[in-house]
C-alpha cells in the first residue's frame, strides 16, 4: 500500500542513511532539484551505492532523474538503471511523446544489463500546463505507474497567484485523480511545503484522500505520520467492509439478495469499494 | 605527467571529503578519522578497490571522514577519482 512518497536529497548522506526508518511506503532518491549542479556527478554515484545499500529496505525505491532534456540525464540513466530501482521518477512530463523518450532510453540501458525492457516503471511528474492537457495519453503508457502533482513548476507555468488552501489546483487535482483511476495507475498529491505547519498538512492531507489520491508525496519525515494515517482505511471501515462482505457470503448461502449493512445499501459499488479496503483483487 | 586533482564529499557528519592527486611526488593514503584505528583496513580497502576499477596505479589519496558508511566512502573515493580523471588533458596516460 503505497501512502507516501518521501523525497530525500540525493547529495545527503546523513538522510540516505536513515531514510528506510522513516516509515515512508516509498522513497524517491532525488537527483533533480534538490542537488546543486555542481554535485550532480557526485549525487549520482552516491545515489547508486545507496540504492545497494537500501536493497533490503521494506519500502518502495525510486529515483528522480534529471530531465532528458538536461546534460545530466544519460548519465543518471546509465548510472542508476542497472541498480533496478522499483521506478524512476521522470521530470518535465507534458506529453506521450515525452514518455515514450524516456521509455526508448530505459529501455536501452535496461536491454545492455541483461533487465527485462519495461521492468524498471516511471512516476511522471505533472508540472507543466501541456500535460494537464495530455493526462490521459500519459497514464495510458504501460510503463506509466503512477503520476505526482508538481504544483511548484505547474503553478508558475499556470500563472497562477498562490493561496495557503490551494482552491486554485482543485480542477488539476481532480483531473489527475480521473485520468490515474481510469487507467488503474496510482496518484500522487504534492508535497506540502510548509513543512512545519502540521495542521495546514492534516488538513491537506484530508483534502487529498477525499479528492481520491493514492497517496501523498512528502518532503520531511515528519509529514509521514500524519500521510499513512489517513490514507489508511479506519477500523470503522475496515469493519464496515468486512460486513458486507460477509452479508454478501450469507446472503449466497441464503439464495438471497444482500441488502443493507449499517444503513448503506450492498450494491456493487459498495462490495468493491470494501474489496479495496480489506486489499482484496478482484 | 600533468598533475590530476579531483576532490569530491564534504567534511559533515556522515560524510567524507576525499581529495586524490594523480601524478603528484606524494603517493599513498592518508585517512584522517577518528574511527582510523578500528577501520584503517576497510578504508584503505575501499580506496584500493576504486583506484583498481580505474587501473590508476600510483596516487595520493586524503581520506577526511566524519562517520561515512562504506557504501558512502566508496561512492566520494569514487567521484573523486572521476574529478581527477576529467582534469587530465588528452594523450596523458595514468
Amino acid at each position: 500500500m503505497n501512502r507516501s512518497l518521501l523525497f530525500i536529497p540525493g547529495n545527503a548522506p546523513k538522510m540516505l542513511n536513515n531514510c528506510d526508518v522513516f516509515g515512508a511506503d516509498g522513497l524517491i532518491l532525488d537527483l533533480e532539484d534538490s542537488v546543486p549542479f555542481e554535485e550532480k556527478d557526485a549525487a549520482r554515484i552516491l545515489v547508486r551505492n545507496a540504492l545497494g545499500n537500501l536493497r533490503d529496505a521494506e519500502c518502495e525505491l525510486t529515483v528522480r532523474v534529471n530531465s532528458k532534456d538536461t546534460e545530466y540525464f544519460n548519465d543518471d540513466i546509465r548510472e542508476i538503471v542497472p541498480m533496478k530501482p522499483a521506478a524512476l521518477v521522470v521530470p518535465k512530463v507534458s506529453t506521450t511523446e515525452d514518455v515514450q523518450q524516456y521509455d526508448n532510453a530505459i529501455s536501452e540501458i535496461e536491454r545492455l544489463n541483461g533487465i527485462a525492457e519495461g521492468t524498471i516503471k516511471f512516476y511522471a511528474l505533472i508540472e507543466t500546463a501541456l500535460s494537464i492537457l495530455h493526462l490521459e495519453e500519459i497514464v495510458a503508457h504501460d510503463r506509466i505507474a503512477g503520476i505526482i502533482l508538481g504544483t511548484g513548476d505547474l503553478g508558475i507555468d499556470l500563472h497562477i497567484k498562490r493561496t495557503k488552501e490551494e482552491h486554485e489546483f482543485l480542477y488539476v487535482r481532480s483531473k489527475m485523480v480521473a485520468a490515474a483511476r481510469a487507467y488503474g495507475k496510482r496518484c500522487y498529491d504534492t508535497p506540502h511545503l510548509l513543512v512545519h505547519d502540521l495542521e495546514d498538512l492534516e488538513k491537506q492531507v484530508k483534502i487529498a484522500v477525499n479528492l481520491g489520491f493514492s497517496g501523498k508525496a512528502a518532503i520531511h519525515p515528519k509529514q509521514i505520520p500524519y500521510i499513512n494515517e489517513y490514507f489508511s482505511p479506519t477500523e470503522e471501515e475496515i469493519k464496515r467492509a468486512q460486513a458486507i462482505l460477509d452479508s454478501l457470503e450469507e446472503a449466497k448461502s441464503n439464495g438471497k439478495a444482500a441488502k443493507m449493512v449499517d444503513g448503506i445499501i450492498v450494491d456493487n459499488a459498495n462490495i468493491r469499494a470494501a474489496k479495496e479496503i480489506l486489499g482484496i483483487k478482484e | 605527467m600533468e598533475k590530476m586533482y579531483g576532490s569530491a564529499g564534504f567534511f559533515a557528519s556522515d560524510d567524507a571529503q576525499v581529495t586524490v592527486e594523480i601524478g603528484a611526488e606524494k603517493k599513498g593514503i592518508e585517512i584522517k578519522s577518528k574511527v582510523s584505528k578500528l577501520f584503517n583496513a576497510q578504508i584503505e580497502g575501499a580506496v584500493k578497490d576504486i583506484l583498481d576499477k580505474f587501473n590508476i596505479k600510483d596516487a595520493y589519496v586524503l581520506i577526511e571522514d566524519r562517520g561515512a558508511l562504506d557504501y558512502v566512502l566508496r561512492a566520494r573515493i569514487e567521484a573523486a577519482v572521476i574529478r581527477a580523471l576529467a582534469s587530465r588533458k588528452e594523450g596523458d596516460e595514468v
